[in-house]
């Protein structure tokens, strides 16, 4: 008995073994058709979006099935492991500044030039150019994501305030007007707590939106060196980090990934919070919002401009075995049926011609503020060089900004202009390395 | 079968056959310390003298990554100082607290079984789990602020305080961790012979006096113990940084292991986190070396060496 136990042992583990080297092949493709693997940040509420796309481009492209993954955390992260195990997804998204240059990506630029569907001239202000990186196209990219100010009707007309739109129209929506509302949005309780904040700062990159918003640039203009002693540059912090510092009408430090369960956005849609800085995708998340809100430009100062918040590239892997079916469902996401569905859900307004023309076919009327033109309208301005700070700028570099930076400057622990004035030779450094 | 076989072949055939079981057993781990842990050791020292983004390949820099992480990298020294608060704290806070409770859950008392499972629990938990639960209890309008606002006590920024946000990762950890020394406390001190403490009574000895005379030197081996494991496992703290606080604000929460991850995952410099992990081998090693060291000034065998 114990002679067969054993043999038997031996045998399930000599025969497993040779299964999983020799004879498993994982999930099999379909007969006829070629998988393309396709991985994406995303939570819950994406989840149903890709899902409807996914199904019109296999309808659209029979021959082609797509296996997609939603990653909702840590995206970057995820799609570096799979690029080290050699075993990433034929589409995906990476940080442009840190990995287009090692080449993981396949240039797209011969598949561009024989696409009859790839038509520049419907982009909206040329947005289809910022899919050229370090001299070559990865991507075209879908949106241009201008951040807007996104503000709570009701909190405004219970303050006897005018909107930020009207406020816009007259030309006086600068800092002031901004910190003027923010006072008499704030709520507080008998004994001083506060119960209702006016704003809050949405996440760490919105940063590089305040500096914009007032005429500054953090880089010079080859991207090689910090521009920290401009004081547009550190004025721009200094003003957020006293709306909390000194003003009491923001929050301490909390960043959203911090304190993950009370992100910004929540606590927007739960009407806690009067206003708060973001992007288009937001029309979706603030589904159901019980108060009426609208969106309106930043507050600017003069020579101050709206900007993007474009930072990672989609593209094709550099391995893909099927680099032509991926490029149809690159090339998908960026069309005019995949722009209807994902504007629909209120994830995105979308840039192209034929689109904005045509707003009825995207246009959810019952989830789109009142002002969701701001949005268009910020787009020519927020594509003016520089559009946004992420593409150019290695994580690292920007990870030391957010967090040895901006956090004491948030904290009281330093004064904006000492915090990067200690920063400026760190950061240079950094810029010089990583060049 | 056997009759015709000497003693001694008989002996060679079961040494043969124990020797045959041994390698049998044995081997899943002997294989799998080689592939999964001394192999990736090896192949790390010399990943930490290069520069690798796991993409392009290695370009090997000598010991500039130590120089960097040693000279230039402030980010590496705020790490190792969190990391040996965090330690410090953390370690003399769990051995007392789980003695303690030993201690009490040694005596006679009813729905003993009981009071044993609840306080082990917490350990049950995957860290991960507990972090979220923790999340929770500490966020600014969590169970916590809500206690303390019934109290009179104003609302605090648990997490998000630089002043708060270490002492309430060390509060959690205490909670999590504490169970597993105090079981072993425990069996230690079911161990201890009841002569000694009747002895003790006998010559007039109380409570604390037996405690201090009879208790700890018997259980000081058990002390040592977790004391090393207690080391080695505070300076290896990642989890709770990583989801609590994400190593904020201020970096007040940024852990050496977290700091390494970070270097290695988002930063996509694999030498130089290399190169961290083998600095914090040779701590680790160094600290458990002086506590080893150390151990017979203050540790007591039973049978001396």
């Amino acid at each position: 008995m114990k002679v067969f136990l054993r043999i038997l042992l031996w045998l399930i583990l000599l025969g497993s073994s040779f299964w999983a080297f020799f004879l498993y092949r994982g999930e099999q493709p379909p007969a006829g058709k070629t998988v393309v693997s396709f991985s994406v940040w995303g939570g819950v509420a994406e989840r149903k979006a890709w899902e409807t796309l996914v199904q019109d481009f296999e309808v659209k492209h029979p021959e082609v099935k797509v296996n997609f993954q939603l990653v909702p955390i840590k995206y970057n992260e995820k799609i570096l492991a799979l690029l080290a195990a050699n075993i990433a997804p034929d589409v995906f998204s990476v940080p442009a500044a840190d990995m287009v240059p090692k080449g993981v990506l396949r240039p797209i630029d011969d598949y561009l030039a024989r696409d009859p569907n790839f038509r520049p001239e419907n982009f909206v202000s040329d947005i289809w150019k910022l899919g050229k990186q370090f001299g070559h196209f990865y991507d075209i990219p879908s949106t241009a994501a201008p951040l807007a100010l996104f503000y709570n009707e009701k909190h405004f007309k219970e303050a006897g305030l005018r909107t930020p739109n009207e406020y816009a129209a007259e030309g006086k929506w600068n800092w002031d007007t901004f910190l003027y509302c923010c006072k008499k949005l704030v709520r507080r309780d008998e004994r001083g707590n506060v119960t209702r904040w006016a704003y809050r700062v949405y996440a760490d990159y919105i940063i590089w939106l305040y500096i914009a918003a007032n005429g500054g640039r953090p880089f010079n203009e080859e991207w090689t060196k910090p521009n920290f002693d401009d004081p547009k540059v550190y004025e721009a912090l200094q003003r957020v980090a006293d709306l909390s510092l000194v003003h009491g009408v923001a929050p301490p430090v909390i960043a959203e990934e911090q304190a993950g369960v009370v992100s910004s956005w929540m606590e927007f849609k739960r009407g806690n919070v009067s206003m708060m800085h973001s992007g288009p995708w937001m029309i979706g998340r603030l589904k159901g919002m019980e108060d009426p809100y609208d969106v309106a430009p930043p507050p600017m100062e003069p020579g101050g401009r709206p900007i993007n918040s474009l930072g990672n590239v989609m593209g094709i892997w550099i391995k893909s075995k099927h680099p032509w079916e991926a490029y149809q469902w690159q090339s998908y996401l960026w069309s005019e049926e995949a722009r209807v569905i994902w504007s629909r859900l209120g994830f995105d307004i979308p840039m192209l011609r034929s689109l904005v023309e045509h707003k009825e076919k995207w246009l959810d009327t019952s989830i789109a503020p009142k002002h969701f033109n701001v949005l268009y309208e910020m787009v020519d301005e927020a594509m003016k060089e520089p559009y946004s700070t992420t593409p150019r700028i290695p994580v690292k570099i920007i990870n030391f900004i957010y967090r040895s930076v901006w956090e004491p400057i948030r904290l009281g622990r330093k004064s904006a202009y000492e915090a990067l004035k200690d920063a400026e030779p760190e950061v240079e450094r950094m810029l010089r390395e990583a060049d | 079968m056997t009759q015709g076989h000497s003693p001694k072949q008989k002996f060679l055939r079961l040494f043969h056959k124990e020797e045959r079981e041994f390698y049998s057993f044995t081997s899943p781990w002997v294989i799998g310390f080689f592939l999964f842990v001394l192999g990736p050791m090896v192949a790390s020292i010399l990943i930490s003298f290069t520069h690798w983004d796991i993409i392009t390949p290695p370009k090997w820099v000598g010991l500039e990554n130590y120089e960097e992480m040693l000279r230039k990298d402030p980010l590496f020294w705020k790490s190792l100082r969190v990391t040996l608060v965090f330690t410090f704290v953390l370690v003399p806070l769990q051995l007392i607290l789980s003695l303690l409770v030993a201690v009490l859950l040694n005596q006679k008392v009813r729905g003993l079984s009981w009071f044993r499972t609840i306080f082990y629990l917490p350990t049950v938990l995957p860290i991960v789990a507990s972090s979220m639960l923790w999340l929770w209890i500490l966020n600014p309008s969590g169970l916590l602020n809500f206690l303390i606002r019934l109290l009179g006590i104003s609302a605090q920024d648990w997490l998000t305080s630089e002043a708060l946000a270490l002492p309430s990762i060390i509060l959690m950890s205490l909670w999590g961790s504490f169970g597993i020394s105090m079981i072993i406390f425990l069996a230690g001190l079911q161990g201890v012979p009841s002569a000694l403490y009747e002895s003790a009574e006998l010559d007039g000895a109380g409570a604390v006096r037996k405690f201090f005379t009879i208790t700890l030197p018997m259980i000081s081996p058990v002390i040592f113990f977790n004391f090393v494991m207690g080391v080695i496992g505070t300076f290896q703290v990642f989890t709770q940084g990583y989801l609590l606080t994400d190593g904020r604000p201020n970096n007040s929460t940024l852990f050496y292991v977290l700091y390494l991850y970070r270097n290695a995952f988002e930063f996509l410099q694999m030498g130089y986190a290399s190169a961290m992990a083998w600095v914090l081998f040779i701590i680790i090693m160094g600290a458990t070396l002086l506590i080893l060291r150390t151990s017979s000034l203050w540790v007591y065998y039973e049978v001396q060496r």
